[in-house]
């Protein structure tokens, strides 16, 4: 006979968006099985982008039920994940990331003739990862989650079969960052043994406190600093940031364009959210420990990204780097989250919200404009193929210039104040020589995106582009033989250009007035106030 | 008024860059309806005494707001700057060819640079003040560049961005060192810094202005900034742009009246450039570069003016600049024209001219001799203010600033005389072709706007005068005279036109060698390092190898947990619990090192899966079969999955270099190290008892369950298995997806 067995109870309300996500994938692959003729149609991408809408309007549900209660989270699971303000708006940025990317992959595969529901299952089970990872309390369940947004993401690199690039890129991706997954694992097994916890709260509780051997852990033990350290790597390897970043140029480059915006984006933030919340609320009294090394990754992965990008000739590859100089601006934003300061630790982490979506919707919007100028076959990202491209395409090159815009950090555009926001918090915090070197970067950086700019508008695209160029690159030869012209008409699909201006319009509305939703961002940066 | 003004500006930009392309050359004039409008709006406000103020808070919480203020000074920039640029617009709607492609680019950008040039003059708040002086560096930039094909000209762009770029943040450094010591960001308000963060402060700012108005040293940027076509270089690079870094110094100026390093840092700046401009202009014979040294040389003088900082200096400055903005555009837009209908602006080639363009010359002579500072101009007026003010002064200021400034109005007559003869002078006629109003009357316009601001000089004293004031309230008794009758002054004048018209004439067949351009190339080549410096270290770095990357990577993380050697403890530590782990062990190191020395893959792959088996071994010495159990199994399939892959390659790995393949030991051997010194580092420091019998307890309690492993992962860590079972999952999915597409993809090959 079987005891009774104390089950934790699982508020499945809570869980809806994660769960559309997860059962989603399972789903669309089941019924795409089975009804064979939906594979080719539009019905996986819709389904996608109907999970995504659905998770998504259940989280002004999930905010009233957090309301409702003094401590302003829920945990669930028996612990496991807390339900809070910071996982809502995480989870609003990783599924925004979802729809945008269910409708540049409709047209993307279209275009290459790789029509099938398996993109769209990878998508939103790498989803389901991030938002994991966002809501994750347990180090065990944030290595899930990473595991989870990683794994689908490796194979998506991989996916265009017809171009080596893509499982080259693939491949790179993957055996680094199994390399980084072993690595953060050692991390949470160092933590274990440290403190004798994966729990968030329990670690934070055993920090300081004296436990059976009549040691502290954060004064007495260098383990806690190797296991901080060890995580940071892997953390380090899923944002991009310096010096983990050796992936991002080469696997940018080769991966499709749209699964590309994914990573940039939905990728990211979920790296963003569970490092957020693993160091603020687990390792958020050992903030002396650990600021220098974040800030000091900040600085490195700033200047890696500026310098290092200015001499790059491929847009995919420039966008690459501007993600690592990027990731380098959102560590400054935990940099300042981390401070003892309660002002500006919550300046910090609504500074880092604030850019994580600023950054989603240029980043998304930009690889839209790169997906459908790459063409056919994937394969135009040379600087010289946006030669002319106002003249080609006034309405693309103008969406990108915003865009462009926005992530050189050009006033009136989202891009600046998410900018602004996190130097600002670093000025607060005295982190003088970090604001400057940033602001400095900064001024370098945005010299990448001019070199795009004018390319667009102020080259007249054929006798710039060298011949030898033109025959790599723009001639591509298609499956069934056919050579497509180096002038080929940029095809336009409404669906696409609709999600781009979505992303334009957003951009610059929070350019000119980046209050709207400030309050949602001042209580969810409260999260992890104690 | 002023948000309206911008509005308008941004209106028609929108509209030119997106549907000016059926305007053509028309776009040009449509370009200069918001200037026409806003000088109309400046000639309201000129010379106000009650300024507008403009302040909107745009982010709360960050203080980050927009502030203009319109005051005199403001408005005497505004004049000048919609005011000739009204007359630049109309004149590129007659320089550039009616085929001429993409003007309404053109047009768009430099009216975009014409309402930057507005915010930064209107900017009363650091950052909105920062935000427009970077636009007009990146507008120029644009324009600079606009002959995009040539590569010299990308690389004079590139330069003058770079200079003027890193100018503006040396700008906003010395703003915020400012702003940090009054605790406002509103520049009119912000108060005298003093002590070591003033200093600081000081040269920051004075920095940032030389880059801008082209000091030497950092006057490198503009020589080559005349590869713009000539509307532009008379607008950015004469009359307004350039007059940024001097406007800067004017109104920062009463924040550092203590301090002496702002003094003369700005004297040597100001008296330097004032005086090398001058000589290059001498060297030079291509007409613009002629003018542009001769715009480096009249910055300077206006620096040091204002350097000195008396109320009669300032005075002057003022006067000079408000001058020199109307003579020097309407000399560049003279020898654009001629360029135009000759072909050519070499003085050496041309010659002639006076004849066949004799309204243009008169034009040219007019502006010239206002330049030199000869009655009936303006400049007259004005260049008799500055030495009086430099006769003013004392002691070692007198000493340096009359030589320096007497011996530059010397050099800017010579090297006017020197133009003018060369350019309308006797010599063989050339070829020109037929005039154009459009062309030539801008010229004439600012040309005479020199006289009459002569004649009617209480106009320019009513435009002038406040300005002066608004910085410096004693300066309210000084005018602009027509006759300052027989002093010091006027004795010095006539004697510096005298010996600089005798100079002039000496080098008037003076034909240089074209100086190297030193300065010039330094910029270039430490841009060019920069850029190569990342090209090599990406090539170095980002070579996309990735037996590298993972090398990298764990060597690093490997060294990283060396430092853990301190931490281990020898009274915890011991070898082995029984001898027999000892051989074991052994075992283990011997199979690992051969499956990294084995060249053919299978016998690789085989000696992996030694190490494994005796890896489960050790597990069983330690008492836990049911992990030599799981190890096993996993080794069992992982070995049967390296046989069905090596099927699809060769037997042998490729062969590698010596070096390349001890790296890899070195690391692997590094590797193996770093993750035994860190177990050993946390066998040191147990925290506490293994949990072992509590879980064993509740595994059969709550669980229900004799074999902990299972109750663990069913019951203990439930969660965490159906994670577990979801990371499977999407492994299998993506194996899935991809040999499916593989498959298709086969499929369509055939």
């Amino acid at each position: 006979m079987l005891a009774q067995v104390a089950t934790p109870e699982v508020p499945w309300s809570l869980l809806w968006p994660f769960l559309l996500m997860a059962l989603g994938a399972v789903a669309l692959v089941t019924i795409t099985s089975l009804v064979t003729e939906l594979r080719t149609r539009q019905f996986p991408s819709l389904f996608t982008i109907a999970m995504a809408v659905g998770g998504g309007a259940s989280l002004p549900y999930i905010w009233g039920r957090i309301g409702e209660i003094p401590e302003r989270r829920i945990l669930v699971l028996d612990g496991a994940m807390s339900i809070d303000y910071f996982t809502i708006v995480a989870a609003a940025i990783i599924l925004s990331a979802v729809v945008f990317a269910a409708i540049f992959l409709d047209d993307y595969l279209r275009r290459e003739g790789l029509d099938g529901p398996e993109w769209y299952v990878l998508i939103m089970l790498s989803a389901s990862g991030g938002l994991m990872m966002a809501a994750a309390e347990d180090l065990i369940v944030t290595f899930l989650g990473l595991e989870i947004l990683s794994i689908a993401v490796y194979v998506l690199a991989a996916l265009h079969l017809r171009r080596a690039e893509s499982q080259e890129a693939g491949f790179k991706y993957f055996v680094l960052g199994a390399l980084s997954s072993a690595f953060f694992l050692y991390g949470i097994a160092l933590v274990y043994g440290a403190t004798g916890s994966t729990r968030l709260s329990e670690i934070d509780a055993a920090l300081f406190a004296t436990n059976a051997r009549g040691l502290v852990p954060a004064e007495d033990s260098s383990m806690i600093l190797a296991g901080m350290a060890l995580l940071l790597v892997g953390f380090g390897f899923k944002v991009s940031a310096a010096p983990f970043h050796l992936w991002t140029p080469d696997v940018y480059q080769g991966a499709p364009t749209p699964v590309v915006g994914f990573m940039a984006s939905a990728v990211k933030v979920g790296g963003f959210a569970g490092l957020l919340r693993v160091f603020l609320a687990g390792f958020g009294r050992l903030g002396d420990d650990w600021r220098p090394v974040v800030g000091a990754m900040a600085l490195l992965s700033i200047v890696i990204g500026s310098f290092l990008a200015i001499r790059q000739d491929n847009v995919k590859r420039m966008l690459a780097y501007s993600s690592i100089s990027h990731a380098g601006f959102i560590l400054i934003g935990l940099f300042a989250a981390g401070s003892r300061n309660a002002e500006v630790a919550q300046l910090g982490t609504r500074s880092v919200l604030f850019y994580l979506f600023a950054y989603t919707v240029m980043v998304v919007g930009s690889f839209g404009v790169v997906t459908l100028v790459g063409g056919r076959g994937d394969g135009k990202h040379d600087l010289s193929d946006y030669a002319g491209l106002a003249q080609r395409s006034p309405i693309l090159a103008g969406f990108f210039l915003v865009l462009l815009f926005a992530q050189a950090g050009i006033p009136f555009t989202s891009g600046f104040l998410a900018k602004f926001g996190v130097i600002q918090a670093a000025v607060r915090d005295e982190a003088y020589v970090l604001a400057g070197v940033a602001m400095v970067a900064a001024v370098v950086g945005a010299y990448l995106y001019l070199r795009i700019i004018k390319t667009m508008f102020f080259s007249d695209g054929a006798h710039t582009v060298p011949v030898a160029a033109a025959l790599d690159t723009n001639v591509e030869a298609t499956p069934d033989g056919a050579v497509i012209a180096p002038d080929e008409q940029i095809s336009l699909p409404p669906a696409a250009v609709a999600a781009i201006l979505v992303a334009v319009a957003i951009t610059l509305l929070w350019g000119f007035a980046p209050n709207i939703g400030g309050d949602i961002l001042r209580d969810a940066a409260a999260t992890f106030l104690r | 008024m002023i948000w309206l003004l911008l509005g308008l500006h941004l209106a028609v930009i929108g509209a030119l860059a997106t549907g000016g392309r059926p305007l053509g050359r028309f776009a040009l004039l449509a370009g200069a309806l918001p200037l026409a409008v806003t000088s109309v709006w400046a000639v309201v406000h000129a010379g106000t005494t009650s300024p507008l103020v403009v302040d909107q808070l745009w982010v709360e919480g960050l203080d980050l707001g927009f502030r203009f203020r319109m005051d005199a000074l403001a408005a005497l920039m505004t004049l000048l700057i919609s005011g000739i640029g009204t007359v630049v617009f109309v004149y590129a709607f007659g320089y550039f060819s009616p085929s001429a492609q993409g003007l309404q680019r053109f047009a768009a950008t430099l009216l975009a640079f014409s309402a930057s040039m507005l915010g930064l003059v209107w900017a009363d708040s650091i950052w909105t003040l920062f935000i427009f002086w970077e636009l007009t560096s990146v507008t120029s930039f644009l324009l600079v560049g606009h002959k995009h094909e040539d590569d010299s000209v990308q690389a004079a762009a590139r330069r003058a961005l770079m200079i003027t770029g890193g100018g503006g943040l040396a700008l906003l450094a010395g703003f915020l060192l400012l702003a940090d010591n009054s605790g406002t960001v509103v520049i009119s308000d912000l108060s005298v810094a003093g002590g070591s963060t003033g200093t600081l402060a000081a040269v920051l700012i004075m920095v940032a202005a030389a880059t801008k108005s082209a000091q030497i040293p950092f006057h490198v940027w503009l020589p080559g900034a005349m590869a713009a076509p000539t509307p532009v270089s008379a607008y950015l690079h004469s009359a307004t742009m350039v007059k940024a870094g001097v406007l800067l110094i004017a109104v920062t100026g009463p924040f550092f009246t203590e301090s002496e390093t702002w003094k003369w840092l700005g004297l040597t700046f100001g008296i330097t450039s004032m005086l090398w401009g001058a000589v290059g202009a001498l060297r030079h014979s291509d007409g613009k570069l002629i003018l542009a040294w001769g715009t480096i040389s009249q910055l300077g003088l206006l620096i040091t003016l204002l350097s000195l900082g008396s109320a009669k200096a300032t005075f002057a400055a003022i006067s000079l600049l408000f001058a020199h903005a109307l003579f020097k555009a309407a000399l560049f837009l003279v020898i654009g024209e001629i360029d135009v209908r000759t072909g050519t602006r070499d003085i050496t080639q041309l010659g002639g001219l006076y004849r066949t363009m004799p309204v243009t010359f008169a034009a040219a002579v007019a502006a010239g001799a206002s330049m030199a500072g000869i009655p009936p101009l303006l400049g007259f007026a004005a260049k008799e203010a500055a030495i009086e003010a430099v006769l003013g002064l004392e002691g070692l200021e007198l000493a340096i600033a009359a030589t320096t400034v007497i011996g530059g109005a010397v050099l800017t007559v010579a090297y006017t005389t020197r133009f003018l003869f060369g350019v309308f002078g006797p010599g063989p006629a050339v070829d020109i072709s037929p005039a154009k109003l459009t062309l030539a009357g801008p010229g004439w316009l600012l040309a005479a706007a020199s006289v009459v601001g002569f004649l009617a000089l209480g106009l320019a004293n009513d435009i002038v005068g406040p300005a002066a004031i608004e910085l410096d309230a004693d300066a309210a008794v000084y005018s602009l005279l027509r006759w300052p009758g027989l002093t010091a002054g006027l004795a010095v004048s006539v004697g510096v036109v005298i010996i600089g018209l005798g100079l002039g004439a000496r080098l008037r067949s003076f034909t240089p060698t074209t100086p190297i351009p030193r300065g010039a190339n330094l910029a270039d080549d430490f841009l060019d390092g920069v850029l190569e410096g990342a090209r090599r270290v990406t090539a170095r770095v980002q070579h996309g190898s990735l037996p590298v990357y993972v090398a990298t990577m764990a060597a690093t993380a490997a060294a990283a947990s060396l430092p853990f050697l301190a931490a281990l403890n020898a009274d915890v530590l011991i070898a082995w619990d029984r001898p027999l782990q000892a051989f074991v062990g052994a075992a283990v190191v011997l199979t690992a090192f051969a499956s990294a020395r084995v060249g053919s893959r299978l016998g690789a792959a085989v000696a992996l899966g030694a190490v494994g088996v005796g890896v489960s071994g050790l597990f069983v010495l330690h008492g836990a079969p049911d992990l030599l159990l799981t190890q096993l199994l996993v080794e069992t399939v992982v070995v049967v999955g390296f046989v069905i892959g090596l099927g699809h390659l060769s037997s042998n790995f490729p062969p590698v270099g010596t070096t390349w393949r001890s790296i890899r030991l070195g690391v692997a051997g590094l590797g193996g190290l770093g993750v035994m010194v860190a177990l050993a580092a946390s066998a040191s420091q147990p925290a506490g008892r293994p949990p072992i019998g509590e879980i064993a307890d509740q595994a059969v309690v709550t669980g229900g369950g004799q074999n902990v492993v299972n109750v663990i992962l069913t019951d203990i860590r439930g969660l965490d298995t159906l994670g577990e079972v979801v990371v499977i999952g999407t492994v299998a999915l993506g194996i899935l997806a991809l040999t499916r597409t593989q498959r298709e993809t086969g499929r369509n090959r055939r």
